[in-house]
Parts: C-alpha cells; sequence; structure tokens
C-alpha cells in the first residue's frame, strides 16, 4: 500500500478505513476487527508510530472539586508569619470545633512536612500518610503518598488548571481567551477531560484521542485500550475508540451466552441464536444501530477480557473502600496485559465527594487518606507485577476550591494541585510554581493571581501536563500531538525534544 | 381511497415485476417494518388506534397494559386521537394524587413500624414506595411527569442527613422523649429521610401547577437548599474575607431555567454576528444571584437562630440577619442598592432588613428568572427529551413554546397545558407510519427511524415489562415493589441521581455513528443527541440483558424488602398456551410486539426469533413455558424494542 509518510496516522488511518470499508466511524470493536484483517496496515501503523514495551497511564478523577491548596500547604512560618501564616490567614484562621467555625485553615502541628523546591518546606495533610495495612504508629513521613514523595516515585503539579493560553490577569479582568463557563463543574470537568476549553461542543477527550493513534499498536480486538472502571466519560473518548467501562470487580458477562452453543442447555440455545441474529441485523435507525453494536461488543468483550485478568493475582494489600477497589482492578488489568493483547492502556477511576461546600474539613479527612491508601496501594502494586516504571497515575480535579471560606467550606475556583506517581516520574518534586504567598499570591507573567475569595489563576496548564504525558505514552511532538492537544503550541512549540514539565526521568 | 391506490399498486407489481421489486426495496429503506395482519377492515381500524394508543401510553405512563391500550383504542376510535388523548390527560391529571410520603409511611405501618424506627436502613422505604406508585398507581400521568421533573430538578440522596432515621425537635417546647414524640407529633419535624419523598410529591404535584411556582417551591425546598448549599448561605463578610455561596445560583441558572446560550422559541442557539453563541450569563450575575440567595435556614417554630434545627419536611425561611442587604456587606463596597438579575433592578431593601422585604425581594429574582425568554425553549426540550423523544424538530419545539409561554389565558408556564402541548403533538406518533397493505390485509408499521427515535430509559424498560405482563404480589396490602439495588443493573435509579447534572446529559452523542450525522433542517441543532446513551455501558448492558433473562427465565421478579421480600409474578399463561404450537409464533411475537413494544418490531427480528425457537425446539412441545420465555426476552432486548419511535 502505497503511503504518504508526511500523513499523520489519524488521517492516513481513515482514509484507509473509508478505501476498506467505505464507512465513516465504526466502534472501537468494529474497527480493530477490520484492521487485523488488514495485516499490511497493522504492520505499517507499528512501523509508524514506533511505540516500545508497555505503558499505561491511570487517570483518577476527584469529582467536584479537590480544595488542593488543604492536601499540600505551606508550612515554613508560623500562624502569624511566613508562608504558613499568609496560609492561615487566607483559609479563614483553624476551626477547632468551638471558637472560629468555618475557619478552613490546617493546624500547622498535623501536617507532614516535606521538602520542597527552594528550600522551602510544605505540609502534606495529615491523611497523605495513610496506607493500607501500615502501622498505624509509624513516623508518617514513611507511608502513604508521603512516602512515594520522600522515595522519588511521586510529585506534585502546582496550580494546574484549564486554560486556552497563558493567560494574565490583565487579560482576565478584560476577559479575553478564558475557558467557558469557568467555575462550574460541568464545564471545568470537560475542560479537564477534552483539553479544549473554548468549547463545550467537544465530543472527545484527550486520552481518547492518544488511544485513536495508538489503539493499533494492541492486538486484541474485542476490548478498547481505554478502560474505565466508572462508566463512560469523555475523557476516554475518541473519535474511534469507546471507552471499555468495567466495574470493580471486573467485566459482568451475558448470563446463558456462550461462545461455543454446545455448551449452553437448550433454552440458552435458544436465546444465544436470537441474540446473534438480532444484534447482527444491519439497522438503519441510527440509535438502534448504536445499541445493537454496545450489546454485541459488551457481550464478546466481557468475556475475553475476564478470562484475561482471572488469570491474575495481587498479593499488595489494598483497603475495601473506593478508589481502592477500583485500583486494584486496574492493577489486575495491568497484569493481564499481554493476555488481553495491550502494550498501551489508559484507564479512567473516579472518586467522588470533593464539591465542600460544607464540612470540607470533616470531608477531607475521610477522602484524603482513602486517595492516600489507594494510590500507594497502587504504587506497590505495579511493583509486585514488575511495571511500575511503565505505568504513571495522575490525579485531576474539576478545579481547586476558594481559598477564603464561605462559612462553612469553599466554593468553585480555578488552579490546584495534582499528583503524578509511577516509577519513571521525576519524584520528589514540584512542577510549576506553588505562590509564595496564598495572601497574596503573584506571578512574574500574570501578575496578581488571586480573582477574589482566592480564586487563583492557574500558572500551569493542563495541556501541559497532558503533553508529559502524552509524550511519555508515545505520542511525538509533531502533528500527532496537535491532534492529542489542539491547544498546545499556545504554550509549547513543534519540535522540541524535551517535554514541556520534564515530568519524567 | 387509499384501497383503491392500494390495488392499483398490486396490479402494476403484477405486471412489472423489476419494478416494483426496485420500488420495495426503495419503501423499505427508511426503517425497519412489522406487520399487523387483520381479517376485517373494522378490525384494521382498531389496530391502528391500538397502536397508536401503546405507543401514546408508553410515552404519557411508566407503560402500558392490556386495558388501558384497550380503553384508549376504543375512545381513539370514536372521537380521533388529538380528543381521545386530550381526554385521558385531563382524566388523570384530576385524579387525587398519590404521594410518595403517604405511600412510604403505609408501607411501614404494614410493616408494623414507624418512620422514625432506628437502625433498620428505614430510608429504603422511600424507593419501596416509588416502585410500587411507578407500578400501580392510577395517576400515572402525573407521576410519569413528576420522574421527568425529578431529572430537571435534580437531586440525589448524597445529601447531608438525607437517609437519617431522626426526626427533629423543631419547637423548644419538645422534650425529645419517645413519649412526646408519640404524644405531641406537631412539635417534631417529619424524619429526615422522607424528606426526598415530600420533595418529590411536590415535583408530583407542580406537574399541574405553573414553573414559576414550581421554581419558588424547589428553590425553598429545604432538600434542595442542602443539596446545592443553599440553605444557612450566609451574607458576605468581605472584613472577614466571607462570600456567599454561589452553588445555587449558577445551577439554577444553568439547569433549572434558562441554560448556557440564549435560544430561539424553537430550540434553536442564537449567535450574535461573529457567530458566536451568546452566554445567557457572566460570572458577575452569579455573584449578584448568589447574594440573593442568602439567609436560607430550616423552619423552626421558637429558635430564631440562624443554625437552628433540621426541617426537611418544610420549606426554608428567611433569617434576616443573613440576607445580604445590599449595603454594608456586598462584596463591593460601591454596589449598587438593588440587586440585578438578567437586566431587572429587583426591589431595594430597608435599612433595617425585614422578613417580608427579603422574600419580596427573592419573589422579583424568580419573576425575572421564570420570564426569561430562554426559559420556555429549554425546559420544554428537556420535558420532550424525558417524555417522547429525544431530538424534537423545531416546529414541535414552537408549538410546545408557545404554549409555554401563553396558556391561552395569559398564563405563562402552566405546566399542565404544557405537558398536554407535548403529548398531543401529532409528533408524538410521527415515528412509526402505520401504513395499510392488502392481500392480505394487513397494517405495516414503517419506522421513520433517528431523528424520530429515543433509546428507553432503563427505568422504563423494567416498569413497563411488568405493568404489561398482568402483575401479581405476593406482598402485604397488595404492595407491588423492587428495591433500591437494581441500580448496578440499570445505571440509574430515582432518587440516586449522581450529582445536579442528572443521569445523562441533555447533549450526550454517543460514540459511533451519531457522531458527525447531520440530521435534516428539521432540527434545532446541527446534531443528534441520545442522552440515555450515557448510561449504557459495557457494564450495564450486560447486567440489564441478565436481569431482563432472570426474570423472564422466572416469570417473577423478587427482591428483598425492608422487611421479607416482595415477589411480583408476571402471568403469560395465555401466550405460553400458545406457546404449545409452533405455528403460534406469528400471534404471539404480535402480541408481545403491541405490548411491550408498541409494535415496532420489526418482520426481520420476527423471523430472527422465530428461527431460534424453531431451530431448537421442534418437534419439543411439551418446551412451551421456556419457548415464550426466551421470545419474552427476546424481545425485550431488541434494538427495535429498546429503541422506541
Amino acid at each position: 500500500m502505497n503511503r504518504n509518510n508526511n500523513e499523520s496516522i489519524f488521517t492516513s488511518r481513515r482514509a484507509l478505513l473509508k478505501a476498506a470499508g467505505g464507512c465513516g466511524l465504526m466502534t472501537n470493536t468494529s474497527l480493530m476487527a477490520t484492521l487485523l484483517n488488514l495485516q499490511a496496515t497493522k504492520a505499517t501503523m507499528a512501523a509508524e508510530t514506533n511505540p516500545t514495551g508497555y505503558k499505561a497511564i491511570v487517570c483518577l478523577f476527584l469529582l467536584g472539586g479537590n480544595d488542593s491548596y488543604n492536601m499540600l500547604t505551606p508550612y515554613d512560618g508560623t500562624s502569624t508569619s511566613g508562608e504558613y501564616g499568609d496560609y492561615y490567614s487566607v483559609r479563614g484562621g483553624f476551626d477547632d470545633g468551638t471558637n472560629n467555625p468555618g475557619g478552613l485553615a490546617l493546624e500547622q502541628s498535623t501536617l507532614v512536612p516535606i521538602a520542597g523546591p527552594d528550600s522551602r518546606t510544605f505540609g502534606l495533610h495529615p491523611g497523605m500518610a495513610s496506607e493500607a495495612g501500615a502501622d498505624p504508629t509509624a513516623d508518617p513521613s514513611t507511608t502513604g503518598v508521603a512516602r512515594l514523595y520522600n522515595d522519588g516515585n511521586l510529585s506534585f503539579v502546582c496550580n494546574v488548571g484549564s486554560l486556552i493560553a497563558p493567560t494574565t490577569r490583565a487579560e482576565y479582568d478584560a476577559r479575553t481567551g478564558l475557558p467557558l463557563g469557568l467555575f462550574s463543574h460541568a464545564d471545568l470537568q470537560r475542560h479537564w477531560m477534552t483539553g479544549f476549553p473554548q468549547s463545550r461542543s467537544q465530543i472527545t477527550g484527550w486520552g481518547g484521542r492518544m488511544a485513536d493513534l495508538l489503539q493499533s499498536t494492541n492486538t486484541n480486538p474485542s476490548v478498547s485500550m481505554n478502560i474505565s472502571v466508572n462508566g463512560m466519560n469523555l475523557f476516554q473518548t475518541g473519535n474511534d475508540v469507546v471507552p471499555y467501562a468495567i466495574g470493580n470487580n471486573g467485566a459482568t458477562i451475558v448470563n446463558g451466552y456462550n461462545v461455543d452453543i454446545t455448551q449452553l442447555g437448550r433454552q440458552d440455545r435458544m436465546y444465544k441464536r436470537c441474540i446473534d441474529n438480532i444484534m447482527d441485523q444491519t439497522y438503519t435507525d441510527l440509535l438502534a444501530k448504536s445499541f445493537a453494536e454496545a450489546t454485541r461488543s459488551s457481550t464478546d468483550a466481557a468475556i475475553s477480557f475476564n478470562n484475561a485478568t482471572s488469570a491474575v493475582n495481587i498479593t499488595t494489600p489494598f483497603a475495601s473502600e473506593n478508589p481502592s477497589d477500583q485500583l486494584e482492578m486496574v492493577a489486575k488489568v495491568i497484569g493481564a496485559r499481554e493476555a488481553l493483547g495491550q502494550t498501551r492502556q489508559i484507564f479512567f477511576v473516579t472518586n467522588g465527594g470533593w464539591d465542600n461546600h460544607n464540612n470540607l474539613i470533616a470531608a477531607h479527612n475521610t477522602n484524603l487518606p482513602e486517595i492516600s491508601r489507594a494510590v500507594k496501594s497502587f504504587y506497590d502494586a505495579t511493583v509486585e507485577l514488575g511495571v511500575q516504571d511503565d505505568v504513571v497515575l495522575f490525579t485531576a480535579s474539576d478545579f481547586a476550591r476558594t481559598l477564603g471560606t464561605n462559612g462553612q467550606g469553599s466554593d468553585h475556583a480555578w488552579g490546584g494541585n495534582q499528583i503524578v506517581a509511577g516509577g519513571s516520574v521525576d519524584g520528589g518534586k514540584f512542577f510549576g510554581d506553588y505562590p509564595t504567598s496564598l495572601l497574596s499570591p503573584t506571578d512574574s507573567f500574570v501578575g496578581n493571581l488571586d480573582l477574589g475569595r482566592g480564586r487563583l489563576i492557574p500558572t500551569m496548564s493542563v495541556d501541559e501536563m497532558a503533553a508529559d504525558l502524552s509524550m511519555w505514552f508515545g505520542i511525538s511532538n509533531n502533528q500527532d500531538l496537535e491532534a492529542v492537544i489542539p491547544n498546545i503550541r499556545n504554550f509549547y512549540s513543534s519540535g522540541a525534544s524535551t517535554a514541556p514539565l520534564g515530568l519524567f526521568i | 381511497m387509499r384501497e383503491q391506490r392500494d390495488r392499483l399498486r398490486w396490479g402494476l407489481r403484477a405486471f412489472f415485476v423489476a419494478v416494483v421489486l426496485a420500488g420495495f426495496v426503495m419503501e423499505s429503506t427508511p426503517g425497519a417494518a412489522g406487520e399487523f395482519p387483520v381479517s376485517s377492515a373494522r378490525e384494521l381500524r382498531l389496530m391502528k388506534a391500538k397502536i397508536r394508543a401503546a405507543q401514546f401510553l408508553s410515552k404519557a405512563t411508566f407503560g402500558p397494559t392490556q386495558e388501558s391500550i384497550d380503553s384508549l383504542a376504543r375512545r381513539i376510535n370514536e372521537i380521533g386521537f388529538q380528543r381521545a388523548t386530550s381526554e385521558w390527560i385531563d382524566e388523570q391529571f384530576d385524579l387525587p394524587m398519590t404521594s410518595h410520603e403517604a405511600v412510604a409511611r403505609d408501607i411501614i405501618h404494614v410493616d408494623g413500624r414507624e418512620p422514625d424506627t432506628q437502625d433498620i436502613g428505614v430510608s429504603l422505604y422511600r424507593y419501596q414506595a416509588w416502585w410500587h406508585i411507578a407500578l400501580t398507581s392510577e395517576d400515572q400521568l402525573r407521576q410519569r411527569v413528576a420522574w421527568a421533573l425529578s431529572q430537571i430538578f435534580v437531586i440525589g440522596d448524597s445529601g447531608v442527613a438525607f437517609n437519617n432515621d431522626d426526626r427533629r425537635a423543631k419547637s423548644n417546647l419538645a422534650d425529645n422523649t419517645p413519649e412526646d414524640k408519640i404524644a405531641n407529633p406537631h412539635l417534631y419535624t417529619i424524619t429526615d429521610w422522607l424528606g426526598m419523598s415530600n420533595y418529590y410529591d411536590m415535583l408530583a404535584e407542580g406537574a399541574t401547577g405553573t414553573y414559576r411556582d414550581l421554581l419558588e417551591n424547589v428553590t425553598y425546598h429545604p432538600c434542595m437548599g442542602v443539596w446545592l448549599s443553599s440553605n444557612r448561605n450566609r451574607k458576605a463578610n468581605v472584613a472577614a474575607g466571607r462570600f456567599p455561596d454561589e452553588n445555587y445560583a449558577r445551577e439554577i441558572m444553568q439547569l433549572f431555567s434558562v441554560g448556557l446560550y440564549h435560544l430561539h422559541q424553537d430550540g434553536r442557539l442564537m449567535v450574535d454576528e461573529n457567530g458566536e453563541l451568546i452566554p445567557t450569563y457572566d460570572n458577575a450575575q452569579i455573584k449578584e444571584l448568589a447574594r440573593l440567595f442568602t439567609g436560607f435556614k430550616f423552619k423552626h417554630d421558637t429558635s430564631n437562630s440562624f443554625y437552628a434545627g433540621r426541617n426537611l419536611g418544610e420549606p426554608m425561611e428567611i433569617h434576616v440577619a443573613e440576607h445580604d442587604n445590599n449595603l454594608n456587606y456586598s462584596e463591593d463596597p460601591n454596589a449598587p442598592a438593588s440587586k440585578t438579575v438578567f437586566g431587572v433592578v429587583l426591589p431595594p431593601l430597608p435599612a433595617v432588613m425585614t422578613k417580608a422585604a427579603a422574600e419580596a425581594e427573592l419573589d422579583a429574582g424568580l419573576d425575572a428568572i421564570a420570564n426569561h425568554p430562554n426559559v420556555a425553549p429549554f425546559i420544554c426540550r428537556l420535558l420532550i427529551q424525558r417524555l417522547v423523544k429525544s431530538n424534537p424538530s423545531r416546529a414541535y419545539l414552537r408549538r410546545v413554546t408557545r404554549v409555554f409561554n401563553d396558556n391561552g389565558s395569559g398564563i405563562r408556564g402552566d405546566l399542565r397545558a404544557v405537558v398536554k402541548a407535548i403529548l398531543t403533538d401529532p409528533e408524538l406518533y410521527r415515528g412509526q407510519r402505520l401504513v395499510r397493505r392488502t392481500e392480505p390485509l394487513r397494517i405495516e408499521v414503517v419506522a421513520r427511524g433517528t431523528e424520530y427515535s429515543r433509546l428507553r430509559e432503563p427505568i422504563n424498560r423494567i416498569t413497563s415489562l411488568i405493568r404489561a405482563s398482568r402483575p401479581t404480589t405476593n406482598y402485604a396490602a397488595g404492595y407491588m415493589m423492587l428495591n433500591r439495588f437494581i441500580e448496578s443493573d440499570l445505571g440509574q435509579m430515582p432518587f440516586r441521581s449522581p450529582s445536579v447534572f442528572n443521569y445523562y446529559l441533555p447533549d450526550f452523542q454517543p460514540p459511533g455513528d451519531l457522531i458527525g450525522y447531520t440530521p435534516s433542517r428539521r432540527n434545532p441543532y446541527t446534531a443528534l443527541f441520545a442522552p440515555e446513551f450515557q448510561i449504557l455501558n459495557g457494564v450495564t448492558s450486560n447486567r440489564i440483558l441478565n436481569r431482563l433473562r432472570s426474570i423472564t427465565y422466572n416469570r417473577y421478579v423478587q427482591y428483598g424488602m425492608r422487611k421479607g421480600s416482595c415477589r411480583i409474578t408476571l402471568n403469560l399463561e395465555p401466550e405460553m398456551e400458545l406457546a404449545r404450537d409452533l405455528a403460534n409464533l406469528d400471534e404471539i411475537l404480535q402480541r408481545l410486539d403491541l405490548l411491550f413494544c408498541n409494535g415496532t418490531l420489526s418482520e426481520e427480528t420476527k423471523q430472527d426469533i422465530k428461527d431460534a425457537v424453531i431451530a431448537e425446539t421442534t418437534n419439543r412441545d411439551y418446551m412451551y413455558k421456556e419457548r415464550l420465555e426466551v421470545m419474552l426476552a427476546a424481545v425485550l432486548l431488541s434494538p427495535d424494542c429498546a429503541v422506541e419511535q
């Protein structure tokens, strides 16, 4: 097959599909089934993308907007001085249960200190030392997320948020070039997932678009490389790739259905024949067609998926809670990567309960330990599987929350702090700038970051973080990266060989 | 006339076989077709009316039954579709409302318990009551509209204390002893968990009121206050760095009234001179509105404290000291003395705040929202999506929004009139063309396809399955219930939306062919949407299949209740008797088609099912039960049935 070398894999595969079947968009399953029957195509694809080895990305989305300036706090100084003093003040002081109700500051003595950039010390919320099965009397710097940071397997990305382009305070005040629907859940979740904040009509996410480019490196036709442990989502939806949703216990198979009809009793043989006959019809109603395809691919996929994952045994302890349950399942799927024929996988895991307009302190005391336990167990499981350098987990969240209190909690804001964890992460570091004063946060480029009430303009874009992840994953810094992250050239130039943040060693 | 045309067509076919074959192919391309053979013109007319009745009832109720189809069909034949359905709607709306709170209380009493019986997960009665009402209540239309409204004015049971089993003092005269709670019930609130049922009843009642009143009731309802944190929302204290909570202010505009962009009355998005969409509000408007929604406290009969008690059963009250007074506490010290909502200047407040002044200001603010021209196209589209179809045409929206804006008597937002306009509109049944065919005499049901269809909500797939199967229950007092936990199969459960954004978004497009499809210009948008696909995934697809298989194979639905279990037995005996003979397969499928799929089964699907049955059970008539069970399962899982027209 004669192909133009300059053509991106994205467009060329489309062209090829058209030639092959005259069909436009197809589901992941039928797409892969088609591709696998075209050996020449497959070979060409592999040669062009040239990804090597195995890699997986795990997105842990904290739904509702994590108040992440209480996950990772300033530490230097006292309640009346230095960085901690500014933090203490802007968060309305400490609520000891009787005095100062609604104060959102964490007490300095409860924080787990960690070394930050420029000889600054920061505090982790005490929950960030939580670890499944760990000795509760252990030094908190040696457990949970704190341990991963101190061991160099976890870093923070600071004051990151959705932007269209680097945005100054003057531009904000003039309302130019801003993401749509600032500070609403639906919009900022969508923007994190699509990487296209100027639009609400973007129907694919950067995880999905990455998979569009890399799906062909996988060899199993019935399971998408984008696996969600929490339902359909925009992040993993590509132009061709559909996320495959599983539960904490893997895929649910269809009872009474077996590929081999002789394995079934007579009633189920009738049943299986009905399913096969009906779902193989050609439907002109596109909703009926989509429904039939979803039914068919779900039936087939669950069978092959469970065959693969049930063979994997993980001994690393996970807490029996979310999101640990979900991440334990992700670890099993990673363990089954060869059986699934997957050299690239993108996972989506969610955790709710972060929209703390009230009860922020109590909610964080529950939520953050759950995150710490989950992230630590998951990292340990990748070590057990011997893939710790091939797997990276990152957190995302709608937005951070107002530093100022509303008397019960905090409201929707913008830039916040996120976790990136994995053996190949340049660990124990901060990427991006954590403001030196949360009371009067400024940036040399942006100017005054505080839009009022402690809503901070991000000084790092989701796009830059996504670009690091994409390039690590095997996307080249050319038109392929632009296909994945449409606004990336506003932040990062074509042809640069080092990723924008340098998150990975 | 029609008959003559048909005869002519058949005549032509006899002579020009090739031409006719081509013509036949052309005719069948718009969509799959199914047939209902009939023996006389009279029967044909009745069968047509039955199909129309079933189609209507599938949208206006939780599922048709044989009796409801027959009785509405008779009426359609007597006075025509429009008048018969109008009459039916009036009768339905005039029925007494079934109260979720009252039914939940009664089930508890039947079980020998109280709503505040401790430590037995009493809140799960909320879902039992919902199922009983959906499956059996007479006021089906009101309940179906309430279900639709609950997917617009969304709350979910993850609100603080929503599932608690406490009754709380709402008066300082209460002494909180069990004896006092019995002797002086008026000193106590309803049990916390009944708050959501109370909220749902408010929606059911609102189905025949005005939008403006409903918006006010929603705004003042304590469950909404907790859910979107307007409860105990304080006015700003700039010196202390505290500002009003913006949650409710944002969502009331984005989700409950106007949406994000200016709309034409036919649903199209307006654009400015540069072709850009025009936002309905900005962050400044959110902040302004956040100040309006300050000062809400739980109703308490004696305490003046802003933080007194918790009362999820009575409207919130305004605590004057915490209602933003436009003077000393606004974020901007130079703020004007009045708040402005969508350009409407609200009345100024007195220097010494009064409850009446605060309420008048809220009234004016809600007026300004409810009068925004976007409300009609925004709310009507959502209602049509929940009741009738995913992609209403511009003409359909224009007809319905006209009624929303003025019910004919000068009243705006008359929801009873709006629902009637939605359900009596010809677009309701236009997705299925009923074509008379002869030799043999029959009705051909031709689906128009994509632009006219909707994936059934999984909840409605279950309710309509049970309702059409002549169900009986073994539970005391005739209660017919499922529980909450079917949610893991369906991806959906009333009262259980994961967020204020409902189970799915109105603009969701499933990955696949719908993306990039350009609909006709009848449509207000340049794309089609199918929200219900958002909860159809690799888990729910298989789990729904498994649930349908277990229900049809068992011919009963059985779930654990708070006390014991409830078995709903499906009576499919007449069809089962027919299944003793393979010669009856067509008749069985026609019956199932009418009862469960409003006549949408294509001949191809029926043939698929017959092939399977014949292949496995020829000369095995003793498997008549298994035949019928599989046929019903296959009908229910088929795209023809899951996707309604």
